[in-house]
């Protein structure tokens, strides 16, 4: 180029690296947005490891107080108050407790009040963080007077989202970067985009309509509010929970307490800060599926994405993918690809569900121990630590059940468009046990146990933790089999119909089941526990046994049974509401006859009628029995009679539990199950009632004692039996 | 801080823009403007601020705080040419401003006609060159961008022959 000729020579435009045209679909893709997203439970997760932490930082912040002395002079002062006016240990117990009850019940308002002022702080830093973030990058209002053409494409894109309201675009004029973001809070949103991405829409207006469709899909996902609590959680986390716990942490009595509270605050920092990037991450494939659905067929949002740095992370390597906030681009592309990534669960998922549920369960159960200290509760012969141990693991079942239910359920629809079959649970069983049983320790009551230190002892209860570790992630995998089996069930149902399916009821039942287990498990744990802070050895597998002994005499497992029979039942016996083709599972078309035929219907009267036949066979044993013996005036043939009923009853519900399961078409083994319940409810009645008739007395609990025990082992017996019936034969 | 550019910077960098980022055109007075407040900013947030949530073409550049800081530069430089070449014309009716520089330029490059203003002769546009690239190398510019830039720039200043 010569310098100062008369015409100069005309100037290549500096332009931003071209990218590779979109790869056409292979084979339809899934729909993520007819399924609920992980992304709110994920959020739940975080609150809860931040809420369980939270509560035990604030218990041990407490000791920094002054206050805390007065307290424990109040405690020595109960204790000899106690020893002084009773001797029975239980009545020393009560006295003490009730003694240091107002102690303890300050204490728990001081960790409520902690954990208020952490969601608080939460709130407030979310409500003003966008006014504060529009300041300090210097955002303008972007107006239709200085850029008319970019507003009213900006408006187009509004309608395209079908927003209720409109967010407000503002700009920096000064970014070169092409980016857009959106935040702001409920009701106020915002979509911030920069220089270089106006100058985007002069050069390259798809990808402009691309990245602001992305944006205006958070705002209608409703994700920007997700994302800036996250944030804000995770900083206030910090400020309110990590920097007290670090001040106080010189009061620890000794170097293993000091260690071992820093080493618990740096690995929870650790997890609370990977569960928000994990939060933040999972949104954004859905905002770019969601982008291109609305851009198509023009979309540029495979090109937009190419255009991203992507570095490929091998091996150990990857590990560096969880800190980032935004998926990797390649991960990205192949999701707007085919959408199935997203329709799966792994071990880390359920890993991440059960170590957060894990973290906030002891210190959930201390403050209900500590706010009900000296309260006798009186539900079923419970302990108030037994009421707030199922109180706190129901709660945290809602959120594991949330997280892998919903994985789970989006798996099992994906197995069954592709034709395959379900993928197995035992990975996100053991991922929640293992997460469960890491959490205890993890979260910073671990460090507060009060464990033996002699070698035997610590072996044993490390064996017995083990193997109650390997029995919840026993349990918890027969509870996902069989929610998949019913699941699978209503899906094939459902993906022959042209709604979209609920899906609370299957959560809700999932929620319900896993409670009731993890609760009894948990509780187990907790006995132990107890058990090895100065028991004999010997009570140890005796105490965390008494836990299972006890929840399986109580209603809940009646719940439960009634629960795992009911919810297959009635997803298998449910009819279609609007029969058509599944376009709401798919986003492109699906061929005709993608899909199995849904089905057989359960036969629910072979089910009623074997119940039936049972409870009369049943009817005429005991009556020919009783007509037998004659009255019954010794105590010892009243036993061996009503242990003979009981196993009469259990026996033909074994047998119905073999013909129904071996007869049914599908849910096999639930239906056996469902026979022999049924029939177990009628004998029990029966047995009842013809008791009263040869002249016993017409007791209420000791009908629902019958009831109680007919069902459970009638059930512990039919239950095997279904299986295998259902294992040997062909349906 | 100023609130407007200089009009001769102003001009330069326009026309520069225009033949490299015609993209950029019509930010140009909201960028100019913003820029004219704060330059270091301008020229900092150019390159294309981190924005950790946001999602985008992130690999970006605004090229107009970046022409305009180095027509700032080359204006200066043209500004004391002319001081020299006004000082050798003494007693002659020529325009010794850089803004008749410009307008030379503009109207010999439209009509082709002769105006009454001086023009840079192919050694001082050359230095203008040199200084235009190394202002925009200064500026984190890759060297071939920079020297488009530059050339782009002398082109716009370049007079008939």
């Amino acid at each position: 180029m010569s310098i100062g000729s008369t015409s100069p020579p005309p100037a290549e435009p500096i332009t931003s690296p071209s990218v590779a045209a979109p790869a056409a679909p292979l084979r339809p893709r899934l729909n993520p947005f007819a399924f609920p997203s992980d992304t709110d439970f994920r959020l739940l997760l975080l609150i809860a490891a931040v809420i369980g932490s939270g509560l035990f930082i604030y218990n041990w912040v407490y000791f920094a107080l002054p206050q805390s002395r007065a307290d424990v002079a109040m405690y020595q002062l109960c204790q000899q108050q106690a020893q002084a006016h009773a001797t029975d240990p239980a009545a020393v117990n009560t006295l003490f407790e009730q003694c240091r009850a107002p102690v303890e019940q300050k204490k728990a308002i001081w960790m409520l009040g902690g954990v208020g002022l952490i969601l608080l702080v939460t709130v407030a830093v979310y409500l003003v963080a966008p006014e504060y973030k529009r300041r300090r990058q210097r955002l303008v209002a972007l107006t239709a007077d200085e850029f008319p053409d970019v507003f009213a494409t900006l408006e187009r894109l509004c309608q395209t989202a079908r927003l209720s309201s409109s967010p407000r675009f503002l700009w920096d004029p000064l970014n070169g970067a092409a980016v857009g973001l959106a935040f702001g809070r409920r009701g106020s949103y915002y979509v911030a985009l920069t220089g270089g991405l106006v100058a985007r829409f002069y050069a390259d207006r798809p990808a402009f309509e691309s990245v602001v469709l992305h944006e205006l899909a958070h705002v209608r996902s409703g994700d920007v509010d997700k994302t800036y609590i996250a944030i804000s959680m995770w900083q206030v986390f910090i400020m309110l929970g990590l920097v007290p716990l670090a001040l106080t942490v010189v009061l620890a009595p000794d170097l293993w307490t000091a260690t071992g509270l820093v080493w618990r605050a740096a690995a929870l920092a650790v997890f609370v800060y990977l569960l928000r990037n994990a939060v933040l991450r999972s949104r954004e494939t859905y905002a770019d599926l969601q982008a291109a659905a609305w851009q198509a067929p023009n979309s540029a949002m495979t090109r937009v994405l190419s255009a991203l740095p992507d570095v490929q992370r091998t091996g150990i390597a990857r590990w560096r993918d969880l800190l980032r906030v935004h998926p990797r681009a390649g991960a990205r592309l192949r999701a707007l690809a085919d959408t199935r990534p997203l329709f799966r669960i792994g071990f880390w998922d359920a890993f991440g569900a059960g170590l957060a549920a894990g973290i906030a369960y002891p210190s959930v159960v201390t403050l209900i121990l500590l706010a009900f200290t000296g309260k006798q509760t009186d539900i079923w012969s419970w302990t108030t630590g037994e009421v707030a141990g199922l109180a706190t693991s129901s709660l945290l079942a809602l959120l594991v059940a949330g997280v892998v239910g919903v994985g789970l359920w989006r798996s099992t629809v994906a197995a069954i468009v592709d034709g395959r079959s379900s993928v197995s649970p035992a990975a996100i069983a053991g991922g929640v046990a293992v997460g469960l049983g890491l959490g205890a320790w993890v979260g910073f009551d671990g460090g507060f146990q009060l464990l033996t230190t002699d070698l035997l002892s610590v072996l044993v209860y490390a064996i017995l933790y083990l193997l109650l570790i390997a029995m919840m992630a026993a349990g918890v995998f027969v509870i996902l089999r069989w929610f998949m089996a019913a699941s699978t069930l209503s899906l094939r149902r459902e993906l022959g119909e042209a709604a979209p399916p609920r899906w609370w009821p299957n959560f809700l039942a999932l929620s319900i089941v896993l409670a009731i287990w993890l609760g009894v498990t948990l509780q187990a744990r907790d006995l132990l526990g107890v058990a090895a802070s100065g028991l004999p050895v010997w009570l140890y597998p005796v105490l965390a046994g008494a836990a299972f002994l006890q929840a399986a005499w109580s209603p809940l497992d009646v719940l439960a049974l009634a629960c795992v029979i009911a919810f297959p039942l009635i997803v298998a016996g449910g009819r279609k509401r609007r029969p058509g083709r599944p376009d709401w599972a798919f986003l492109d078309p699906p061929s005709d006859g993608l899909l199995d035929p849904a089905p057989q219907p359960v036969a629910f009267r072979r089910l009623l009628v074997a119940a039936l036949v049972g409870a009369i066979a049943y009817l005429v044993i005991v009556v020919v029995t009783r007509l037998a013996i004659g009255p019954v005036r010794d105590d010892v043939l009243a036993v061996i009679l009503f242990v003979g009923e009981v196993a009469a009853a259990v026996i033909i519900q074994g047998v119905l539990a073999v013909i129904v399961s071996r007869k049914a078409a599908v849910v096999r083994i639930t239906q056996g199950l469902a026979a022999a319940s049924l029939g177990g409810v009628l004998m029990a009645t029966i047995a009842f009632w013809v008791n009263v008739a040869f002249g016993g007395k017409a007791d209420g609990a000791g009908a629902w004692s019958l009831l109680t025990v007919t069902l459970i082992v009638g059930a512990a017996v039919a239950l095997p039996l279904a299986w295998l019936t259902a294992r040997l034969t062909k349906a | 801080m100023a609130e407007q550019l200089d009009p001769d910077v102003a001009d330069l960098s326009r026309d520069v823009v225009a033949a490299l980022a015609p993209a950029e055109l019509p930010l140009f007075n909201t960028v100019s403007r913003e820029y004219a407040k704060d330059p270091e900013r301008a020229l900092k947030a150019a390159a294309g601020r981190e924005e950790i949530l946001g999602f985008g073409v992130e690999v970006g550049l605004l090229l107009t705080p970046v022409v305009i800081s180095i027509a700032e530069t080359v204006i200066k430089f043209v500004g004391s040419e002319i001081l020299k070449l006004g000082q050798q014309a003494a007693g002659t009716a020529v325009d010794t401003t850089v803004r008749g520089v410009l307008a030379h330029a503009a109207a010999s490059r439209s009509s082709g006609a002769h105006s009454q203003a001086v023009s840079l002769s192919a050694a001082q546009l050359a230095e203008v060159r040199k200084v235009a690239v190394s202002r925009a190398v200064s500026l984190q510019l890759p060297h071939d961008q920079a020297e488009r830039l530059a050339d782009a720039m002398v082109a716009r200043l370049a007079t008939a022959a």
